[in-house]
């Protein structure tokens, strides 16, 4: 019973959602539509975080390397579009006279998209290989992921001439021909987002349906999980890969979005960000964990717009808000159980007494 | 010669050059009840976590089913046949109880085939679960159930897996009398298939079991081994118990 009214409620606000989502352009200007359009883009890297540390229980604080590398492949190729496949402007600046050949392969966009996807797998394969063979988790495990993003940050600021450096890379003016200034292109890409958020919460249902409780058992306790025959290395890599493939996607469809890349949405800040939304969403819960990532971030647009240097303050706030929820959440829980269980321990000593 | 289930041979374990195991040689055959008892300290415990693979041991090796397991990890161990209970009920606090013993059987048999027969696999669980006093229980979260109750599910848990050797680290422990002896009847009867091998500090316990056999560790050696009433009367078991001087009143007391 309490199972089918669960099911009819999450379709009930699935539909919300989605439903209300497809109206937006059609009651709101077009800027603030590619607004939704970067949220939504955030929101996929969330699915990957839900199925990452919601249900796996591994804390990743790095999501926006993953991000950020989706993001730098495409746009390294609109950066090549934008530049008749030649020098880009910042190369020009540096003195390169010939295109690096780490640029080469970009050319062409399927590989930009295909690369966009595999190097963060892979990265996110010998990463989660390496840790959690040798048994790093937790904290631990949520500190390399940190140390992640500093490095990557740290390169693609002094990697000037390649990446071109704290800018990032700007000045997008068309994807295949199409421009990206036009304002019915810029609706169409936020459809474009809009139907990879749909598709890809499907894709992270099915996941929970068939894995979830393994996925949860890792998460509970994963030394009785090994005790009993079942190896959980395999499974937390593949969700590691899992969640920075989402991740990358939502950077690509990001640039398409927002028009720039830079190393700043790579850093520690931008993953925490991500996180947060996740956690305001409800972390064990894919819709949840959408929903969380569009408030946030369309609270930081707010907020950010209005008053700029409030924003981090308010970060830190929620966060450690949310941590306290956390925490007297579950006190409150077992307080309560405990004091049902005394009840009717004393009730069963009463009817004893009776007798 | 018969065939022995488990066989440790010549096994020692040492940390940091301090001796924790020295030269232990345990033989358990199939369908056996064997007791590891011995103070704080001598180390039973250590020799669970070397067998069910949790540590690797210094010297020696460890043969399951005529199989050098030695250095095999504690997941391949689990699935030829050794599980292992731990002291505090080791189970997953937010699943069910249904999909805690769903997760025994994916373990056993594989996540397709229990996806192609969950109707018998529900079935079956209904069936162990009220073996175990669970079967009301079913639709609870594990972190719901009391103490005792937890114990079961993961014993349960065990059980699904139908595993030729079981350890069981002090089973008793925490659990009120009615519930030893309901223990004690349901370790009678995993013992018809399986071997068990328990680690156990509470005597009155360890003589609910009239046939077992009991090892008795002292500082890293095996120092008796024998049924219950010989091992109470052993001079030495009794004087690493209550000390040199008291020996001869406990016996007699006893």
């Amino acid at each position: 019973m309490s199972r089918n009214y669960n099911n009819l409620m999450s379709r009930v606000f699935e539909l919300v959602l989605f439903g209300s989502l497809i109206l937006l352009p059609f009651v709101t200007s077009s800027f603030r539509v590619a607004l939704f359009g970067k949220y939504l883009s955030y929101s996929i890297a969330a699915v990957g975080i839900v199925l990452l540390w919601g249900y796996t229980g591994i804390l990743s604080l790095g999501q926006a390397v993953f991000f950020g590398l989706g993001a730098y492949a495409l746009g390294m190729y609109l950066k090549l579009e934008a530049s008749n496949f030649g020098l880009t402007d910042f190369m020009q600046w540096c003195g390169l006279e010939k295109l690096p050949l780490l640029w080469v392969p970009f050319k062409n966009v399927f590989i930009a998209i295909l690369l966009g996807i595999l190097i963060p797998a892979l990265l996110a394969g010998a990463l989660g290989y390496f840790t959690f063979k040798r048994n790093i988790k937790d904290v631990y495990f949520t500190l390399i992921t940190q140390a992640l993003a500093v490095i990557f940050v740290t390169l693609f600021i002094g990697q000037q001439p390649l990446t071109g450096g704290t800018n990032g890379l700007t000045n997008f003016k068309t994807f295949l021909g199409i421009s990206l200034k036009d304002e019915k292109i810029k609706m169409w890409i936020y459809y474009l987002t809009l139907a990879v958020v749909i598709v890809l919460y499907v894709v992270g249902k099915v996941i929970v349906k068939k894995y979830g409780n393994i996925l949860i058992a890792i998460r509970d306790n994963e030394e009785r999980l090994k005790y009993l025959g079942i190896n959980p290395l395999g499974y937390k890599i593949a969700i590691y890969i899992f969640s920075a493939i989402l991740a990358a996607i939502g950077g690509m469809l990001f640039v398409l979005n927002v028009g720039m890349i830079s190393p700043s949405e790579m850093g520690i800040i931008p993953s925490i960000e991500l996180v947060l939304g996740v956690a305001i969403g409800g972390k064990v819960n894919l819709l949840g964990g959408i929903v969380g990532t569009v408030v946030a971030y369309f609270l930081k647009s707010i907020i950010s717009e209005n008053y700029p240097d409030i924003w981090l303050y308010l970060l830190g706030v929620v966060f450690i808000m949310i941590s306290l929820i956390e925490y007297t959440n579950i006190k409150l829980i077992k307080n309560i159980r405990f004091s049902k269980f005394k009840k009717t321990h004393n009730i069963l000593k009463i009817n004893e007494k009776l007798r | 010669m018969p065939h022995h289930l488990l066989k440790v041979e010549n096994l020692s374990f040492a940390v940091n050059g301090l001796t924790i195991l020295n030269n232990i040689n345990l033989f358990l055959n199939a369908n056996e009840i064997r007791f590891l008892i011995g103070p704080n300290g001598a180390g039973k415990t250590t020799l669970m976590d070397i067998i069910c693979g949790k540590i690797s041991p210094s010297k020696g090796r460890i043969v399951f089913k005529e199989k050098d397991i030695t250095y095999h990890p504690n997941y391949i161990r689990a699935k030829v046949g050794i599980v292992r209970k731990f002291q505090t009920p080791s189970v997953f606090n937010t699943l069910t109880v249904r999909d805690n013993l769903i997760l025994s059987f994916i373990s056993e048999v594989g996540l397709k085939t229990v996806e192609k027969n969950i109707k018998e696999i529900n079935e079956r669980i209904e069936e162990i679960s009220r073996i175990f006093s669970l079967e009301k229980k079913l639709s609870e979260k594990a972190q719901n159930l009391s103490h005792g109750e937890r114990q079961m599910l993961e014993l349960c848990m065990i059980m699904v897996k139908k595993p030729s050797l079981v350890l069981l680290d002090e089973p008793g422990a925490g659990l009120s009398k009615t519930e030893k002896k309901n223990l004690s009847k349901i370790i009678e009867q995993i013992r018809q298939n399986t071997t068990v091998l328990i680690v156990e500090h509470d005597m009155d316990f360890v003589r609910m079991f009239e046939t077992a056999r009991v090892t008795v560790l002292h500082e890293g050696q095996i120092i008796a081994e024998g049924k219950m009433d010989e091992i109470q009367n052993n001079k030495q078991v009794i004087e690493v118990y209550l000390g040199k001087g008291r020996g001869r009143d406990y016996a007699v007391n006893q």
